[in-house]
């Protein structure tokens, strides 16, 4: 994997993407102007994604974590082309063919949304209240030329079954469904053009506790029947424990530490990791915990600090920290963006003493 | 914090019911739910969205609407303490507009929300509505000493530069230092009880964790009761010395906060427990809870969980509500499967 931050040319052509990667972003760049005034001079930029390196095998899942504003929210959009990136590159892999997403037009584009689909977070406000769950859910077939009537609706049928819904439902308006009756439509909308890629973003937070549940389960489900590759973005950590493979944690538009799961949360490498996992409130504690909290809160992304983002909040910052930054950098297997990774014996999340057992 | 005493009771919930006549018909949202704080004691309340725990909070507040809500039943015994004269006063008898109320809120029970955006008015800065707050119940302060004690209060609960911050408006701050202004208004004339409905729920990861450090700190500090309502397991377990569970306006189990999470005993708990996924992992699958909350308006005349429970027992638990019984001492359940200690 490529771990330089600072693709100096982000649009020069490819030369193709390693050999198993369904997904591979370089130097991905998302800027948003701020404009001031009558002429809407472009006074700065919000650095949103800010130079992200990433590759993600398929059948994985990837979890993205990190803070509002972090840009999590962002990189999941730009690998979709719902925002347009500023820079970088986007590839993914199609049968023999490696689409590069991040300059796709018309036809083209179109195709791509066969591949990637994104589910998302308020099963509230992402539904059309005028459209019936059959129209919603086959929309992405019309409008991508998949199918239409009668195979349309056979393959609407299917597709609801299977995210737990029932035929009688079809004709039925988002109004008439909870909250996580709404989720599975949305999960029924974008699974039913068959994608390799889908970019789940907090798909669980507006849900109920006891329904999180319900809807992770379905999602990892289907994730085993149809092979699927999932981004899963969220911001709670106990359920990305749950569903990922591996872990990216994002901090001010970076990625700052990227693992697999089990050695991210029981041996971070970066100072941001830890404070993230100790923050994680735990049932097993109990009252008087003792946290290394990091003060203060995410940094302005329109005037982001010199040197590593993180070192006005990191309680191990040298001098270097402030001047330099740092790269992001493979340390025994994990990637991570701290000068003092080595040095450093950062505490993680131990096992459970008796957590599978406690009923 | 440890005294047991009878004599520090601080607030005392018997059988409160609290229904909401809507147009479509009656919520029971609260249905008969008995429990009491200490002084200086916490109770962490759990539950799902509509369980109840929300409106049980504001009819201690007595700020649930009312029409359409209407507390039915029961009493809400405030213990005013031995410094006036150990009144007790039925929260439920007051005029929930009235002076006496009036009185009470703020300076012996006050509440922080989940979305301090809403609660404070965007039309005053912080400043000036925390000021407000001690000039009505703390009369004969002039207008320095009023401005005093909110700086000293916005620099307790760790808002930096407070000299400054206080002439700032709610939209200029950050969400965390929003929450932050919030407990020092809330705090701002020494209540003995604090509610806390879902304070943290709107906040990053991050940020929580200093809000929880900062309310246990200032709970110890003021010698506070705290009432905690949360759907977050670890956060309640975090910030309680007791929990209660509730469902469908009952409560279905309550234990002190170890107890109750290594030996949960009512049937809706242990499915709970199962269902959510925890950071310390462990966990192959989760077990969701089976089928779907009851409609409101038509509860089942038995156990609120019957339809969902694994252990259900037809003809007794669907027919007659389970009594609230003490297994053990402290710990109690609402449900046929345990009998009283003997």
């Amino acid at each position: 994997m490529q771990t330089s931050l600072h693709t100096q040319e982000p649009s020069t052509p490819s030369a193709g993407i390693s050999d198993t990667a369904l997904l591979e972003i370089r130097g991905l760049r998302k800027w948003f102007p701020v404009q001031k005034g009558f002429l809407k001079r472009t006074v700065g930029y919000v650095k949103a994604v800010d130079g992200v390196d990433l590759s993600i095998q398929p059948g994985e899942t990837l979890g993205v974590v990190g803070e509002s504003g972090s840009g999590k929210t962002t990189l999941g959009r730009c690998v979709l082309r719902l925002y347009e990136p500023t820079a970088g590159e986007i590839l993914l892999r199609d049968n023999d063919r490696i689409l590069p997403v991040h300059q796709l037009e018309g036809r083209e584009l179109q195709a791509f949304r066969r591949n990637a689909q994104m589910i998302f977070q308020d099963p509230y406000s992402s539904l059309n209240p005028r459209m019936n769950v059959l129209e919603t859910v086959g929309e992405p077939l019309l409008v991508n030329n998949v199918a239409k009537g009668k195979e349309l609706e056979d393959r609407v049928t299917e597709v609801i079954l299977q995210v737990g819904l029932r035929v009688e439902h079809l004709r039925r308006f988002p109004h008439s469904f909870s909250g996580g009756q709404r989720q599975r439509i949305g999960i029924a909308r974008a699974l039913v053009v068959r994608p390799k890629l889908v970019v789940a973003d907090e798909p669980v937070s507006a849900l109920d506790v006891s329904i999180q549940a319900q809807i992770l389960n379905l999602l990892k489900d289907l994730q085993a029947e149809y092979q699927l590759t999932y981004i899963f973005i969220t911001h709670a950590m106990s359920v990305v424990r749950y569903m990922a493979d591996r872990i990216a944690v994002m901090y001010a538009g970076k990625l700052v530490e990227v693992a697999g799961k089990e050695s991210l949360l029981t041996r971070p490498r970066h100072p941001y990791t830890e404070a993230l996992l100790s923050a994680v409130p735990r049932t097993t504690s109990g009252r008087n915990v003792k946290r290394t909290v990091s003060v203060g809160e995410v940094p302005d992304l329109a005037n982001l600090p010199p040197g590593c983002v993180f070192h006005p909040r990191c309680k191990y910052a040298v001098d270097r920290c402030k001047v330099e930054e740092p790269a992001l950098r493979e340390l025994d297997g994990q990637l991570v963006k701290c000068h003092l990774a080595e040095q450093l014996a950062l505490t993680g999340i131990g096992p459970s003493p008796n957590g599978a057992g406690r009923t | 914090m440890t005294s047991t005493s009878t004599n520090d009771k601080l607030i005392e919930v018997r059988d409160l019911r609290t229904y909401f006549y809507l147009y479509e018909g009656i919520v029971k949202a609260v249905d008969g739910v008995s429990f009491q704080i200490r002084q200086g004691r916490s109770l962490g309340v759990i539950g799902e969205s509509g369980c109840g725990k929300s409106v049980t909070a504001q009819s201690i507040m007595r700020i649930a609407p009312e029409p359409p809500a209407k507390h039915v039943g029961g009493e809400i015994l405030l213990h005013l303490g031995p410094n006036n004269n150990s009144e007790v006063i039925d929260m439920l008898k007051l005029d929930p507009r009235g002076q006496r109320i009036r009185a009470l809120r703020w300076k012996e029970i006050s509440m922080i929300f989940q979305e301090p955006m809403t609660s404070f008015s965007p039309l005053f800065t912080i400043g000036n509505q925390i000021g407000e707050a001690i000039e009505l119940h703390l009369p004969g302060l002039s207008k320095k000493q009023v401005r005093e004690r909110t700086i000293d209060l916005l620099g307790r609960v760790g808002i930096p530069q407070p000299k400054r911050l206080i002439d700032s408006y709610p939209h200029q701050l950050s969400g965390g230092m929003r929450q932050r202004a919030m407990i020092a208004m809330a705090l701002s004339c020494n209540p003995r009880l604090l509610i806390a409905d879902e304070p943290t729920t709107a906040l990053d990861v991050t940020i929580e964790a200093q809000i929880l450090e900062l309310i246990a700190n200032l709970q110890r500090e003021f010698n506070m009761a705290l009432m905690y309502i949360s759907h977050d397991l670890a956060v309640v377990s975090e910030m309680s010395d007791e929990i209660m569970v509730m469902y469908l306006g009952l409560v279905m189990e309550q234990a002190e906060t170890g107890e109750i999470f290594d030996n949960p005993l009512h049937p809706y708990t242990q499915a709970l427990w199962r269902s959510i996924p925890r950071i310390e992992g462990g966990q192959d699958r989760l077990a969701p809870i089976s089928g779907a909350l009851p409609n409101p308006y038509n509860l089942p005349k038995g156990c609120p969980f019957y339809s969902r429970c694994e252990h259900r027992m037809p003809g007794l638990c669907d027919a007659v509500r389970p009594p609230m019984i003490e297994v053990s001492p402290n710990h109690k359940v609402s449900c046929f499967l345990y009998k009283t200690e003997p």
